[in-house]
């Protein structure tokens, strides 16, 4: 061979030797609270073990995971909530309650990573086995924090940044209508046929205190979580009050009566048209629930007449 | 002539005493009502409830709340603590164990069971047959606890009987919850023995079974009379001790079935309160009932309170503090009879 | 001379030490080692993950030579599983023999005596109350210290006036209930997040079982299991009535404290390593005596033979018949176990 041709198979041979090794799995180290894991650079197969969280960040930064966890209703399909009616879900392989998941269906997936919360942190010895497995901060640290490592997790920090330049943006915008947000009282709960819980769905909360929206002090004597009595709404009275229904429940039509009572329709957010009621699988904890549930304050506080008791 | 002598006669040994307890008992439900009216998330004056139940003025928002939610809460709060009273009262009689309660022979874990399953499986009955599916549980439960335990008179293997039924109801209550895990949000709070102003809706389902089943039980005072002194005497003056047994549990069954449909299951209540009972009166199971119903008012309007002072502003359920005080009192028991 | 009838066997398994034991104990007790040993080993080639029964047998014998993931299915997932309900059954059963003759009622079960309900609330409080102070390893030693004590107050409280029986059944039924109240109330109006966890831990928790845990529970029911076996004599003579047993030696003051603390440590370890399954403890029992009626010598082994059958079935079909949901072994086992354990109860009350 003349070197002309000892060149080419020189060249040949470098690229041959440089496909090959990107075919096999780059590995990396991640670390957060949790500790280090070696996961892979581009998971090909995610399984998400929370629903309601996890598994529709992933859908909305473009990644499908290849099995979730998800509620389970008697004889029929499970559903996975918050997810359902806006992706197409069909592959999503359900692999069990976000309690005690099964390791045999994960298994099977073959994943080469595994994401689930805080409190799954049992789960974490068992299901290393199967694939990198990470636990995200989600009790300690807040949607974006969280969500931040979730899209660095399976490289797609690019389409996160995008959701958290419009969440931003959004926020700016508030900030920029509303001087003096701290005068604007916010609750949000959610009532039942007895019983009235402070919980804040879709990031409400977050959103809440980044736009700088103070609380009603019963509010923030108050404990999330738990039940209260009804009678106790007057306490709880805002500018504005939030509360969510599931559909599945019912929720909506045994609260009905609630909402004729004298001591309801005495609210000042009642009396002002400044109750709101939406479906609870509207958003989910996600990135895309707290755009969603920014645009919902943004609109209704800014964007028609907005009474406030100060 | 010799009937109005007959009468005279009866009237000589009138029972004052009796009857002077059964007032004061009406007096303190009554204190006691108004105090439950009153406390809560807001302290009403006394005033304004007198108001509000006479003088109802709407645009008052202290008088909407009593009018509105308070109000229905006492009701139901009274009715229940009734119902298991007597309930109690007559299975301690009529299977001669001083430790007979629906809650622990388990009569309430399969009303509870049987109306679980019944809004899982079959949403296609309204909501007027749930009080015939925890009938259907409280019979079923019974009758179960009947064959485990035999009819010797052995309390410990009855007590036994029911802790056995108990465990099998509660563990399939909590398989059905696994596998339907929306339904399990909207029954938790019922299952561990909740008394709430929705309730009254409940209740209005459970009059007519209640009232039946209370004049039922006055009917019955005769019989169990005669068989307090023992089944061979009364066989003996004439009663028929299996249809006293039969139409006793059956009573039960309405009377525990109507609890668990409207308040989910409380236990403890039909323990305790026979026993507090016998020790103002004694023989006449008129006396006796009058008495329960009573006292199962008072007790669960006082317990009630507590469920809703004692860790304000969190409201426990009653349930829980019904068990507080009942399982002290049967380990007293316990104590005290068996030897 | 030896004037045993012709069906007794007479074993030796030491030198001068003798045991007579029936014929027909001993087939049985061979035959359901085998049964056991059958159902374990359809537990290991049963499950979500499909793998033929040849291909499984390889994995189980020969490991070396069968790819990671199926060999970490088995290995990792499914046997830990099994042995360690076979164990837990196994002890539960012994635990429920033990009570069941010593209140010499046929109702009685190893939950009677507080230590599951004791365990359940202990663990509760360090979770919800007062997190963070216990290390998470600790948790299940804290349990079963705290089942212990709540065990030693109803003794106590039982055996004021002497040991009685009625009372210490009563008596554990009613804190048992106070103890549920009181979990009850944690439950509900605890910090909803450390309610979360603290349910991780008590409910079923064979899902996550380790290699460890097993290897601690073999332990802890091996001990137990042969001191309560070695007991079989006084157990026998207990069952006849105090009278009898007293007027043939056994001290009531002293025999039944050990056996009640037997019955709490193998109670207890169960709990701590799969959580609530004490309905095996009440039929087990029940089944075995159709075998060996009261002969404790026999009836020991074989209660626990059946008492680890039946929760290992219970804990493959709780993972296979709603697939991929997930129900703990107990509760499939009340399930089944309810209709044929009222059957065998009315039965029994007839002869």
């Amino acid at each position: 061979m003349n070197i002309f041709q000892k060149l080419i198979a020189f060249f040949i041979g470098v690229i041959g030797l440089m496909s090959f090794s990107l075919q096999a799995t780059e590995m990396r180290v991640f670390e957060n609270k949790f500790g280090k894991v070696e996961v892979p650079v581009k998971p090909q197969c995610i399984v998400s073990l929370h629903d309601f969280s996890l598994t529709i960040q992933l859908f909305e930064l473009g990644v499908r995971p290849c099995g979730s966890v998800a509620r389970k209703k008697l004889w029929s399909d499970p559903s996975f909530r918050g997810v359902q009616h806006r992706f197409n879900t069909e592959g999503l392989v359900y692999v069990g309650s976000h309690k005690s998941p099964d390791e045999e269906v994960i298994s099977m997936l073959e994943p080469d990573l595994i994401v689930g919360l805080y409190y799954q942190e049992k789960l974490k010895n068992k299901l290393s086995l199967i694939a990198p497995t990470v636990i995200l901060p989600t009790k300690s640290k807040s949607i974006k924090e969280w969500a931040s490592q979730l899209a660095d997790l399976v490289g797609q920090s690019a389409r996160f940044k995008d959701q958290q330049e419009e969440y931003n943006w959004i926020i700016g915008e508030f900030k920029r209508l509303v001087p003096e947000p701290e005068k604007i009282t916010v609750t949000t709960l959610e009532i039942y046929e007895d019983n009235f819980q402070l919980i804040g769905r879709g990031g409400l909360d977050e959103v809440i205190s980044d736009m700088g929206l103070s609380r009603p002090t019963g509010y923030l004597d108050a404990k999330k979580g738990v039940n209260y009595s009804l009678e106790r709404i007057s306490d709880m009275d805002a500018d504005i009050i939030i509360d969510t229904y599931e559909p599945l429940l019912n929720t909506r039509e045994d609260t009905k009566a609630f909402r004729r009572s004298v001591q309801w329709k005495n609210l000042f957010a009642v009396q002002n048209n400044q109750f709101l009621y939406f479906n609870r699988s509207r958003y989910g904890d996600s990135m895309g629930g707290l755009i969603g549930s920014a645009y919902l304050l943004l609109s209704h506080i800014t964007e028609r007449e907005f009474k406030t008791k100060k | 002539m010799l009937l109005n002598k007959a009468k005279h006669h009866t009237k000589k040994g009138f029972p004052t005493a009796k009857l002077s307890g059964v007032v004061l008992l009406l007096l303190a439900v009554i204190i006691a009502s108004f105090w439950h009216l009153s406390l809560g998330a807001k302290n009403i004056d006394w005033l304004t409830i007198w108001q509000a139940l006479t003088a109802y003025n709407p645009l008052d928002s202290d008088q909407a709340i009593i009018r509105e939610s308070r109000q229905a809460r006492l009701l139901v709060a009274l009715v229940v603590g009734a119902a298991l009273a007597l309930a109690g009262v007559i299975m301690q009689a009529i299977s001669s164990n001083p430790l007979a309660d629906p809650g622990l022979l388990g009569i309430n874990s399969g009303a509870a069971f049987f109306v679980v399953a019944s809004v899982l499986f079959l949403p296609m009955f309204g909501p007027h047959y749930l009080p015939v599916f925890a009938f259907l549980g409280a019979a079923v439960a019974t009758f179960i606890v009947m064959l485990l335990a035999g009819w010797e008179q052995n309390s410990e293997r009855l007590v036994l009987a029911g802790v056995a039924v108990t465990a099998i109801f509660s563990a399939m209550t909590a398989i059905l919850l696994l596998i339907d895990q929306q339904g399990l949000d909207k029954l938790r709070h019922w299952l561990t023995g909740a008394i709430g102003a929705s309730d009254l809706v409940k209740l209005n389902l459970v009059y007519p079974y209640l009232i039946v089943a209370m004049i039922c039980c006055f009917a019955l005072v005769r019989s169990l009379n005669a068989f307090h002194l023992g089944a061979r005497v009364a066989e003996g003056l004439g009663v028929n001790v299996l249809f006293l047994k039969i139409s006793g549990l059956g009573l039960v069954v309405v009377l525990s079935g109507s609890v668990v449909a409207v308040a989910g299951p409380i236990g403890f209540v039909g323990l305790v309160i026979p026993h507090m009972a016998r020790l103002l009166v004694r023989n006449n199971y008129i006396w006796l009932f009058l008495y329960s119903l009573l006292l199962g008012a008072l007790l669960l309007i006082v317990s009630d309170i507590a469920a809703r002072v004692i860790f304000s502003p969190y409201e426990i359920n009653t349930g829980i503090i019904t068990a507080f005080v009942g399982a002290p009192v049967f380990i007293a028991l316990v104590l005290r009879k068996m030897k | 001379m030896n004037m045993l009838p012709a069906h007794f066997l007479r074993i030796k398994p030491f030198p001068r030490v003798v045991l007579h034991a029936r014929s027909s104990d001993i087939a049985w007790l061979i035959c359901f080692t085998i049964l056991l040993l059958s159902v374990l080993l359809w537990g290991a080639t049963t499950g979500s993950y499909q793998i033929s029964l040849f291909k499984s047998w390889h994995i189980i014998f020969t490991p070396e030579s069968e790819p990671d993931k199926l060999v970490r299915v088995i290995w990792e997932f499914r046997l830990p599983r099994l042995f360690a309900a076979a164990l837990c059954g196994a002890a539960l059963a012994i635990a429920g023999v033990i009570l069941q003759s010593i209140t010499r009622n046929a109702l009685a079960s190893p939950g009677l005596i507080g230590v599951e309900a004791g365990a359940s609330a202990t663990m509760l409080i360090f979770m919800v109350i007062i997190p963070e102070v216990i290390p998470a390893l600790w948790l299940p030693v804290c349990a079963m210290l705290g089942g212990f004590f709540v065990a030693v107050c109803i003794w106590a409280l039982s055996s004021r006036a002497g040991y009685s029986p009625i009372r210490l059944v009563l008596i554990g039924v009613g804190i048992t209930s106070m103890l549920s109240a009181f979990s009850e109330m944690l439950i509900t109006y605890g910090d909803i997040e450390l309610v979360e966890s603290a349910l991780m831990w008590l409910g079923g928790s064979l899902h996550q079982v380790s290699w460890l845990q097993v290897e601690a529970m073999m332990i802890w029911f091996v001990v137990s299991g042969t001191l309560a076996w070695l007991c079989f004599r006084q157990l026998n003579l207990l069952v006849l009535g105090d009278k009898v047993a007293f007027s043939r030696g056994v001290d009531n003051r002293k025999v039944i404290p050990f056996l009640l603390l037997l019955s709490v440590v193998l109670t207890s370890s169960s709990v701590a390593t799969a959580g609530t399954l004490t309905f095996v403890g009440l039929i087990a029992p029940h089944i075995a005596r159709r075998f060996c009626s009261d002969r404790h010598g026999a009836l020991i082994p074989l209660s626990a033979l059946i008492g680890a059958c039946l929760v290992v079935l219970g804990d493959t079909l709780g993972r296979t018949v709603f697939s991929p949901l997930q129900l703990p072994a107990g509760l499939v086992l009340v399930l089944v176990g309810a209709p044929y354990f009222i059957i065998l109860m009315s039965r029994l009350r007839k002869t």
